[in-house]
């Protein structure tokens, strides 16, 4: 027997003495369905939360006016930008990608070109998710969240929703100005106070002068607006109506 | 048992003929012990590997399905276990995606000239397949000397077969490069 055969069979025989020794035997079947289930149940959760932080981050996009109001040019794609509700993004993209990487070691999918199965979990999450976004189910989450909490645990969440705020745009001249906002008289003569708050976005109080014409988007409780995006139309443009 | 497939082995220790076990270690424990001497630097480590290897094939014999190879099958196992140990030692960077299982070209299949070529190629390939990194390193040794096709490769290393043909190519492409600046 030659050196490196006499090594083989050694290591045969280690293998079986310690499988012996050791009383190892395989994994029942019913381990392997066992853990199958419990891999498919943690992809069907991180699916489940990857969809629900996709569609919260679609909807507070358009709940908070972002892409509506944003003026054209370098100011708008930086209101945008500084518009977008990062931590919501932030966590969307962290769930997409613990959804991508258990599907990628669950289904062995690594075989394929990455590319296809990433396109298709982001598709199928972009698009279920604009879905879910569109389906009235996060204002009735979170109108269920008010009722049980109070306003101020639920600042954090309403910071990037505004669940109180229905879409409402309105074309307006700015007659004078109040601590918390401002004034204005509609087209119809009508006067409306303009209430702005920290989450009002796009607001440039400095800029906004008396006789502009602004577009205001929020929620409207007659006589007050609770606005949730503001930007100039025209500058100086209704100084005739005072 | 001389002629019996690899895979009906498996279903016969399943059914509890445990001692047959001992036949698809005689069968593999010089592929791999060889596969990876060539694949990993630390040579002595590797028969450690190997034990460790078909222990871990046995406990999950189960897992296995029998309509496919159980050569491949035992060739993913020890690829794991000889890329855990590289990472281990840090000697090689591993990425967490390679760029080329994203966009593979698409090159498939054997090709004629490759295989006119490997006999000639696996001694002088042998002596200087060192200079590659492990990501192309892997398959062109598993296509020269362990005598896998694409597919069976692509099964081990769980990339998509056009993914092999191009680090293949590229495995051999630095090889010429790395000759001729050195002969």
């Amino acid at each position: 027997m030659s050196k490196i055969e006499k090594k083989y069979s050694t290591l045969k025989s280690k293998v079986l003495t310690h499988i012996e020794k050791e009383h190892i035997s395989p994994h029942t079947r019913l381990y392997f369905i066992i853990r199958t289930f419990v891999t498919l149940f943690s992809i069907i959760i991180a699916l489940l939360f990857a969809l629900y932080t996709v569609s919260l981050t679609l909807y507070a996009l358009e709940k908070s006016g972002l892409l509506l109001l944003s003026p054209f040019g370098a100011y708008g794609v930086f209101s945008i930008v500084n518009g977008l509700p990062w931590k919501l993004v932030f966590i969307s993209v962290i769930s997409l990608f613990g959804l991508l990487m258990l599907a990628k070691n669950a289904f062995s999918v690594y075989r394929l070109p990455l590319l296809y199965l990433f396109l298709f979990v982001i598709g199928f999450v972009g698009v279920s998710g604009l879905y879910v976004a569109k389906s009235g189910m996060h204002p009735f989450v979170m109108s269920h969240i008010e009722k049980e909490v109070t306003r101020e645990r639920l600042r954090p969440i309403s910071l990037y929703l505004n669940p109180e705020l229905d879409r409402f745009t309105v074309g307006v001249l700015v007659s004078s100005s109040t601590h918390d906002g401002f004034a204005i008289v509609t087209e119809n003569g009508n006067v409306l106070e303009i209430r702005i708050n920290k989450y009002t976005k796009y607001f440039r109080k400095d800029l906004i002068e008396k006789g502009d014409i602004v577009l205001v988007y929020g929620e409207k409780r007659d006589p007050i607006v609770f606005a949730s995006a503001i930007r100039e139309v025209i500058k100086g443009h209704g100084n005739h109506f005072r | 048992m001389k002629d019996e497939s690899d895979e009906n082995i498996v279903s016969k220790i399943r059914e509890g003929n445990k001692e047959l076990y001992g036949v698809l270690i005689e069968r593999y424990e010089n592929k791999l012990v060889r596969y990876g001497k060539r694949f990993v630097s630390d040579k002595d480590s590797v028969t450690d590997i190997v034990q460790d290897v078909f222990i871990k094939a046995y406990i999950n014999l189960n897992s296995f399905d029998t309509s496919r190879s159980f050569s491949s099958w035992i060739y993913r196992i020890a690829h794991n276990e000889y890329v855990n140990l590289l990472k281990k030692k840090k000697s090689s960077h591993f990425s967490l995606f390679e760029f080329d299982t994203f966009f593979p070209q698409f090159v498939t299949g054997k090709n004629p000239y490759e295989e006119a070529i490997k006999k000639e190629e696996k001694e002088k390939i042998e002596k200087i397949i060192g200079v590659l990194s492990p990501k192309y390193k892997e398959p062109l040794l598993l296509f020269l000397y362990e005598d896998k096709s694409y597919e069976e490769i692509s099964e081990i290393l769980q990339i998509p077969k056009a993914t092999v043909g191009v680090r293949i190519m590229r495995a051999k492409k630095q090889l010429a490069e790395f000759l001729e600046e050195y002969e």
